[in-house]
């Protein structure tokens, strides 16, 4: 290959990668600064970087309103809360190694439709595939039939291009495609501004799985009372498939940012290029 | 161009002076880079989001050193490079590049499907083959092709210097064409 041709190829990659969401960092870094003196240092002639190794320590904390080289105090509640969520990581990491034990846990951990599994990095061979595995085309009114749950739709936002129904589901999993709107700009790994998955946590525990490499954001939350995930970075979505109810990376795609709420007992699953705070307010407006 | 520098001089002046609704404007103009540029180094989403909260904080905090009337974003970007690169040491990440080609729906529907899974498999090949390549070449590809970053602002990023960009490019590139060679 021509260094010329591979050249314009590179350019090409970059314009169609698909780079972790970009965070809001105006508020945070604002926060900070008022947080601090607001009078900026004078000259030295050093380089910036290298001349405080440790400030990003001491002003991150300045925003909490500790006083510069006071020792960082852990409030009781959020030692309780790491405790716990090391619990519940540690409970994850052990249900994989024990999938009769899976159920259980899952049980417990409240996301019954999803299973959750850390990785070290993405498994190799697993790609984009726009458009996978949503199911028949069909409409809301006619997919109410075919699911044993109400489905939910959000507001505010442009009514879904695309409405499917997947019967393979025990119970059935609705998906609708949004277009890309105002703060749901396409994604590249599903071809569509918003992705929201719907299906019956109690009659398909565990059918969609997620495989969460460490460069990957993952928090287990509290919404609306019941146990929420956010994943943040590029991931692994596979489902089990209805002939061997086990996942297999034949049945997987790249996913981007999710977040996973549950309803009463139907779970469902946000995917977009969006942040967590707008991914929540989506979640807040889903109505039957 | 030149209204867009004489806007970003104006807000520079006015953080200088202490104005962090003015420094929070050029935070919003700049943080998608400088975010790429810290996750192009750390390849890990929140190692990136810190170095680049830090290295803006840190750039904010040293604004009495910026020389004035020279471009701000090489300048941020080496600040924030220099914070990627003391995560990744930190870190020991040695992960490798975790990016994939995203597939362009209208673009498969614009063309006929067999010229676009054949370039789409180009182009998965020739990422594979970037991401063989030592760090040192990956990261300058990185920097100049995927972030568009000019040689100027990669010499910044990278901490080092502009001919030093040039010629490890070149190399980078050689064995780029080599390992693409040997694949096919």
């Amino acid at each position: 290959m021509a260094e010329v041709e591979m050249e314009r190829r590179l350019a090409e990659i970059g314009r169609d990668l698909d780079f972790p969401v970009t965070p809001t960092l105006t508020g945070r870094v604002g926060a900070e600064l008022r947080g601090m003196s607001p009078t900026v240092e004078a000259g030295t002639g050093e380089d910036p970087a290298r001349r405080d190794p440790d400030s990003s320590v001491r002003s991150r904390s300045s925003v909490r309103g500790r006083s510069i080289g006071e020792p960082r105090a852990v409030p009781r509640l959020r030692l309780l809360l790491l405790v716990v969520l090391a619990a519940l990581l540690l409970a994850a990491g052990a249900i994989a190694a024990v999938p009769s034990a899976r159920h259980a846990v899952l049980e417990f951990l409240g996301l019954r439709g999803e299973t959750i599994e850390r990785v070290p990095s993405l498994p190799e061979n697993v790609r984009a595939k726009p458009g996978w595995h949503l199911g028949s085309p069909t409409t809301l009114a006619a997919a109410r039939h075919g699911l044993i749950f109400d489905p939910l739709v959000p507001r505010g936002l442009e009514d879904p291009n695309g409405v499917f129904l997947d019967s393979s589901v025990l119970g059935g999993a609705l998906n609708l495609t949004y277009p890309p709107q105002p703060g749901l700009p396409r994604s590249r790994l599903t071809g569509v501004g918003l992705l929201i998955d719907q299906l019956s946590g109690q009659a398909a525990p565990g059918f969609y799985g997620k495989m969460v490499p460490r460069g990957a954001r993952f928090e287990r939350f509290r919404f609306r009372g019941q146990f929420a995930a956010w994943v943040e970075g590029l991931h692994v979505f596979t489902y089990k498939p209805s002939t061997d109810h086990t996942f297999h990376l034949d049945h997987a795609r790249l996913a981007a940012n999710a977040l996973i709420v549950q309803r009463g007992d139907v779970m469902i699953r946000l995917e977009a290029r969006f942040d967590k705070p707008t991914a929540l307010a989506i979640a807040r407006s889903l109505h039957p | 161009m030149e209204a867009e520098r004489i806007a970003e001089e104006s807000l520079l002046a006015r953080a200088r002076e202490g104005d962090v609704r003015a420094y929070e404007e050029l935070v919003e103009r700049h943080q998608a880079v400088a975010f790429r540029v810290a996750w192009l180094v750390t390849r890990s989403t929140p190692d990136a989001e810190e170095a680049a909260q830090d290295g803006f904080v840190k750039a904010y905090r040293s604004l009495g050193r910026f020389r004035e009337g020279a471009p701000f974003r090489p300048w941020l970007l080496a600040i924030v490079g220099n914070e990627a690169r003391n995560r990744r040491v930190a870190a020991g990440r040695r992960e490798r590049l975790a990016l994939r080609v995203g597939e362009e729906m209208t673009a498969a529907a614009a063309r006929p499907a067999e010229a676009e899974v054949l370039a789409a498999g180009e182009r998965e090949e020739l990422l594979a083959a970037v991401g063989r390549l030592p760090e040192r070449d990956r990261l300058v590809i990185g920097a100049r092709f995927f972030l568009e970053l000019n040689e100027a602002e990669t010499a910044a990023a990278l901490g080092v210097r502009r001919g030093t960009v040039k010629s490890r490019l070149s190399r980078a590139l050689g064995r780029l064409r080599k390992e693409v060679e040997a694949d096919g």
